[in-house]
């Protein structure tokens, strides 16, 4: 559905994107995590065709989103992270200049959604609230019901209530058929609720990519005290970051298994350790600061 | 039901652990329909994959069965093998404890322990004061 192939994206100096390899099935459900500037919505608005990529390959629904921009668009739902122009426009306007462009929107998904956000076509849209607009970006994706749905932190900034209601629209969607989503996010309960995978992006790479609950599973925090303050010479495969105070260092590893726990045993270096369980914040935290470092 | 995001257990994982013990406690009886993928889906807000995954699960080991075109329904006997799986499930949070913190006790020791812990499960019950709040004792 989305092939990224060695794309890379330089704005003067500034390298946003690099050399990014992507390749998302048909059915995935992609979260994309990274602090800003990450170079993600760069990452989004290629696969969009707003942004040409410096070089590199990019494949959504098997066209080049740049040059088949009208034949690729009409497949996606987008909710972009500003939410909509055209504010002068009432929201019934809105959606009839909208409807002009998708052969296959859906008169009644539309009409269930506005009565179910409670938005009414005679509101101006200027006059909507951040919750509201949200909710009408939302709308205006699934209404000619997309293949596949981009977002880019649709729900950053909105109040719990609202982001449930968002989240319910997106689900009520999944649960008809095999649709693809990639969505960025920094709420990470979010994510951990509607991603079956996730991608950790920084400093334009990215970091990993896998099943979001095999992440959270295999991913451990190992606290170790050192017999005389130096690691073992022979150090575990798939560390994400470490750090050292007095005795005791602590690790983050990825595809930690009972391998990893023997080869920890076994090295003389190491007195004795602890295997601690980490959610997806700590995660993600965790592998920025070993990007950093 | 409801999901810990914050939980390094997978979500497809707290799924099926929770609709077992519904099952164990009788919430939903031998012959009864679960709610379906979408309904669970959409009330405790997770991927419907999610949903999926843990029912084909919770089919696999034989607590429930999927009906062409109708839902899951819990299996006969489903009573009986989900209380036996939380026994299991005990046991082992058990062994676990005792291997973490209690590996040279005696066994003396460690069941002068259980006892207090039992103890003071059983004590916590809630009662109401007189103005009506209440009180834990």
């Amino acid at each position: 559905m989305i092939e990224l192939d060695t794309v890379s994206k330089q704005f003067g100096q500034k390298v946003a994107v690099k050399d990014l390899s992507l390749s998302i099935p048909p059915g995935t459900k992609f979260g994309f995590l990274g602090p800003n500037g990450a170079g993600k919505t760069t990452t989004i608005r290629m696969l969009m065709g707003l942004t040409r990529p410096s070089s590199g390959t990019v494949r959504v629904c098997g066209l080049n989103p740049r040059r088949e921009q009208r034949a690729c668009r009409i497949q996606i739902g987008y909710v972009p992270e500003e939410h909509l122009a055209y504010r002068w426009m009432k929201i019934g306007e809105l959606i009839r200049f909208c409807r002009a462009f998708y052969p296959t929107w859906s008169e009644s998904t539309c009409k269930r959604w506005l009565a179910h956000f409670s938005l009414s076509p005679d509101q101006k849209v200027k006059t909507l609230s951040k919750g509201m607009l949200a909710k009408l970006s939302l709308l205006l994706a699934l209404s000619h019901e997309p293949e596949l749905l981009v977002m880019d932190e649709p729900t950053s900034g909105l109040d719990p209530i609202v982001r449930e209601e968002f989240l319910e629209g997106i689900l009520d969607m999944l649960c008809d058929g095999e649709h693809t989503v990639l969505f960025s996010s920094h709420i990470l309960s979010d994510v951990r609720r509607l991603a079956d995978r996730v991608g950790i992006m920084f400093g334009g790479q990215l970091l990993t990519d896998q099943q979001t609950d095999e992440l959270v599973a295999s991913t451990k925090r190992i606290r170790a005290v050192l017999r005389n303050g130096s690691p073992p010479r022979r150090q575990p495969r798939g560390i994400i970051c470490q750090e050292f105070d007095s005795r005791e260092w602590s690790l983050t590893i990825s595809h930690f298994s009972t391998l990893t726990a023997k080869e920890l045993q076994d090295a003389p270096e190491i007195r004795n350790f602890d295997v601690v369980d980490l959610d997806l914040e700590d995660i993600f935290k965790d592998y920025v600061r070993g990007a950093r470092e | 039901m409801r999901i810990d995001t914050g939980s390094y257990l997978p979500i497809y994982d707290q799924i099926i652990k929770q609709i077992q013990s519904a099952i164990a406690s009788g919430v939903y009886r031998p012959g009864e329909m679960l709610p379906s993928q979408r309904a669970l889906a959409l009330k405790l807000k997770v991927n419907p994959n999610t949903v999926r995954r843990a029912y084909e699960e919770l089919e696999r080991e034989g607590v429930v069965v999927a009906r062409q075109g109708l839902g899951m329904f819990v299996r006969k006997g489903a009573t009986k093998r989900a209380r036996r799986r939380e026994v299991d499930a005990l046991r082992q949070q058990f062994v676990h404890a005792i291997r973490s913190v209690a590996s040279d006790f005696e066994t003396e020791r460690i069941e002068e322990v259980f006892r207090d812990a039992l103890d003071a499960t059983r004590k916590k019950t809630i009662d109401k004061s007189d103005d009506g709040n209440p009180v834990i004792r």
